[in-house]
C-alpha cells in the first residue's frame, strides 16, 4: 500500500463516518460538526485527484462560509429560544421507502454509467504514478475556461448570486424598521 | 511514494514546529516585556536572566492547574475546540517559503491554502463558546465569529490584489515576483487593508472584542483552565507569528536579503540559504513587535464602529484597490 491509497482510504472513511454522524446525531451542533467532517473529508479526495482548486475552494466555500453561518443560526436560535428544536424521528415507513427507493436509483445509475469506460477515466488510469510528470496548476486552465466559452455561465451565476444578496438584504433592512418603531413609542 | 523521499521534509517539519512554538512561546515573553517597557513597568525578570526561562515556567505551571470543564458544557466539543484552535494555526506553516526552495509544500494554490486554513480558526472560537454553556463564552464566541467572517473579505480581496501582481497562487513565485521591488511599495493600500484585516483575524486589539474583559470577563475562552486555556494562548500567539509571517511573505519580499543582488550570488550556498532564513525571520519579527506595539498603544473599537470599519470603510476600499491594481497591471 502506498501514501496516496492510504490517505485515500483515510479520506473516504472520515466522509462516510461523518456523514453517519450527520444523520443519526440528536444534537444539531454535533450534526453540524459532522457536516463539516464530512465536506472536508471530500476536499481531502479533491486534492488526492489533483483537483488542488477545488479542493481549497470547497474548504474556503463549505468548511469556512457555509457551515460556519449553519452553526451560526443553530446557536443562536437553541438556547435564546429557550425551547429544544425537534430533532425526533417522524414519518419513519415514507421515509424509509423514499431513502431506499433513492438508494436504488443512485446505485443503478452508478453501475449504468460505466465509469470506467469514459475515456478521461480511461486516460487517466494509464498514467503510471511514479514516473508521470507532476500535474500543472488546474487554476490557470479554469480560469481561462471561465472568461473563455462559459463566460455566460460564469456571469449568470454571478447574477443569481447577486440576486439571492440584494434579496437577504431586503429582508433584513425591513426586519429592522418594524423593531425601530416601538422603540421610537416608548421614549 | 518512498519513506526515504519523504525525510528532508519531515526533517524541515520538525524544525519549522520547533520554531514556531519557540517564537509563540517567546511572543508572550517579549509581549510581557514590552508592555512593561511602554507602560513605564518592569515586567518578568525574575526566572533566568532577564526573565529568558519565564515561558518555561509558566507552560509547567498551565500543566500543573486542575482542568476543570462547567457541569453543564458539552464536554465532547469543550475539549475539540482548543485542539482546532492550535491545529488551524499550525497547518498554515506547510506553504510558508522560509527560504529559495526551503518550504514545506509548494503547492500551486498556497494563498490559497492559508486563507482556507485561516477560515478554520472560527470554529475554535465559536465552538469554545457554545460548548462552554455560559452566556460570557457564548457572546464572545459569536461576536468573534462575526468579526472574523467580516474581515475575512476584505482580506481576501487584499489578497487578491498580490496575486494579480505576481500573477501566481504559488507562495514561493510571489516572493521571486518581489526581486526587483517590494510589493509593500507597488501596493501600498492593499498592504494597509491586510495589516488591518490581519489584526482583526487574529483578535487582538484594537479588535479584542471577543475577550473584552470589562464587559465579557474573557470571551470564548471564560470557562477554560489548565493547559486548555494553555492551547487558545498559544494559538492566538501562533496566529500572530503567523500572520507576521504572511505579512511579510505577501508585502515585503518573504526570504529576499534587501539589496541581495549586489553581494548574495558571491556566497556560497548554505551562506545564501542562512542568510535567507535569517531576513525572513527578522521580518517576520520586527511585525510581532508591530502586533505587539500597537496592542499596549491603541484602545478598543466599540463593536459597531468593528462592524462599520470593516464593511463601509474596509470593504469598497479593498475593492477599489484591486480595481486600482489591476488597471495598473494593464497600462504599465
Amino acid at each position: 500500500m502506498d501514501y496516496y491509497r492510504i490517505a485515500f482510504y483515510l479520506f473516504g472513511a472520515l466522509t462516510v463516518l461523518a456523514a453517519v454522524v450527520v444523520v443519526w446525531s440528536r444534537n444539531l451542533i454535533h450534526a453540524g460538526m459532522g457536516l463539516l467532517l464530512t465536506l472536508f473529508g471530500v476536499a481531502g479526495l479533491y486534492a488526492l485527484a489533483a483537483a488542488d482548486f477545488l479542493a481549497v475552494v470547497q474548504i474556503l466555500v463549505y468548511v469556512g462560509g457555509i457551515v460556519i453561518l449553519l452553526l451560526f443560526g443553530i446557536m443562536l436560535t437553541q438556547r435564546i429560544a429557550g425551547r429544544a428544536p425537534r430533532t425526533g424521528v417522524v414519518n419513519r415507513t415514507v421515509g424509509a421507502l423514499i431513502a431506499t427507493g433513492l438508494f436504488v436509483l443512485f446505485v443503478m445509475v452508478i453501475f449504468s454509467a460505466r465509469f470506467a469506460e469514459l475515456p478521461w477515466i480511461a486516460q487517466g488510469r494509464m498514467i503510471d504514478r511514479e514516473s508521470a510528470p507532476p500535474v500543472g496548476s488546474t487554476v490557470e486552465r479554469l480560469g481561462q475556461l471561465l472568461v473563455g466559452p462559459y463566460l455566460l455561465l460564469f456571469e449568470v451565476a454571478a447574477l443569481v448570486l447577486t440576486v439571492a444578496l440584494i434579496g437577504a438584504a431586503y429582508l433584513a433592512r425591513r426586519s429592522r424598521q418594524e423593531g425601530a418603531r416601538p422603540r421610537r413609542m416608548i421614549s | 511514494m518512498a519513506f526515504e523521499s519523504l525525510q528532508p521534509k519531515l526533517l524541515l517539519l520538525a524544525a519549522a514546529l520547533l520554531a514556531l512554538f519557540t517564537m509563540a512561546a517567546y511572543t508572550v515573553y517579549f509581549e510581557r516585556r514590552i508592555s512593561a517597557w511602554i507602560q513605564n513597568r518592569i515586567g518578568p525578570n525574575r526566572v533566568g536572566p532577564f526573565g529568558l526561562l519565564q515561558p518555561l515556567a509558566d507552560v509547567l505551571k498551565l500543566l500543573f492547574k486542575e482542568d476543570i470543564a462547567p457541569a453543564a458544557a458539552d464536554r465532547l466539543l469543550h475539549r475539540l475546540a482548543p485542539m482546532i484552535s492550535v491545529t488551524a494555526a499550525v497547518a498554515t506553516i506547510g506553504v510558508l517559503p522560509f527560504a529559495h526552495n526551503l518550504i514545506l509544500a509548494d503547492v500551486n494554490i498556497g494563498i490559497l491554502y492559508i486563507l482556507a486554513i485561516t477560515s478554520l480558526n472560527v470554529y475554535g472560537i465559536t465552538l469554545s463558546g457554545w460548548a462552554s454553556n455560559s452566556k460570557y463564552a457564548l457572546l464572545g464566541g459569536l461576536r468573534s465569529s462575526a468579526q472574523l467572517i467580516s474581515y475575512e473579505i476584505a482580506m481576501g480581496l487584499a489578497v487578491l490584489s498580490v496575486v494579480v501582481q505576481s500573477e501566481s497562487l504559488m507562495t514561493s513565485q510571489i516572493v521571486e515576483a518581489q526581486a526587483e521591488i517590494w510589493n509593500v511599495l507597488r501596493n501600498p493600500l492593499g498592504f494597509l487593508i491586510f495589516l488591518i484585516t490581519a489584526f482583526a483575524e487574529t483578535n487582538r486589539l484594537p479588535f479584542d472584542l471577543p475577550e473584552a474583559e470589562q464587559e465579557l470577563v474573557a470571551g470564548y475562552h471564560t470557562e477554560y483552565s489548565s493547559m486548555k486555556f494553555g492551547m487558545f494562548y498559544v494559538a492566538e500567539y501562533m496566529n500572530v507569528v503567523l500572520s507576521s509571517a504572511v505579512i511579510t511573505t505577501l508585502f515585503f519580499g518573504g526570504y529576499l536579503v534587501p539589496f541581495g543582488h549586489l553581494f548574495m550570488s558571491d556566497l556560497p550556498a548554505w551562506a545564501r540559504t542562512g542568510l535567507e532564513v535569517l531576513s525572513f525571520f527578522g521580518k517576520t519579527g520586527f511585525f510581532v513587535f508591530v502586533f505587539i506595539w500597537v496592542r499596549w498603544t491603541i484602545p478598543r473599537f466599540k463593536y459597531n464602529q468593528l462592524m462599520r470599519l470593516g464593511w463601509v470603510y474596509l470593504f469598497p476600499l479593498a475593492v477599489l484597490n484591486l480595481v486600482l491594481v489591476a488597471l495598473a497591471r494593464m497600462l504599465f
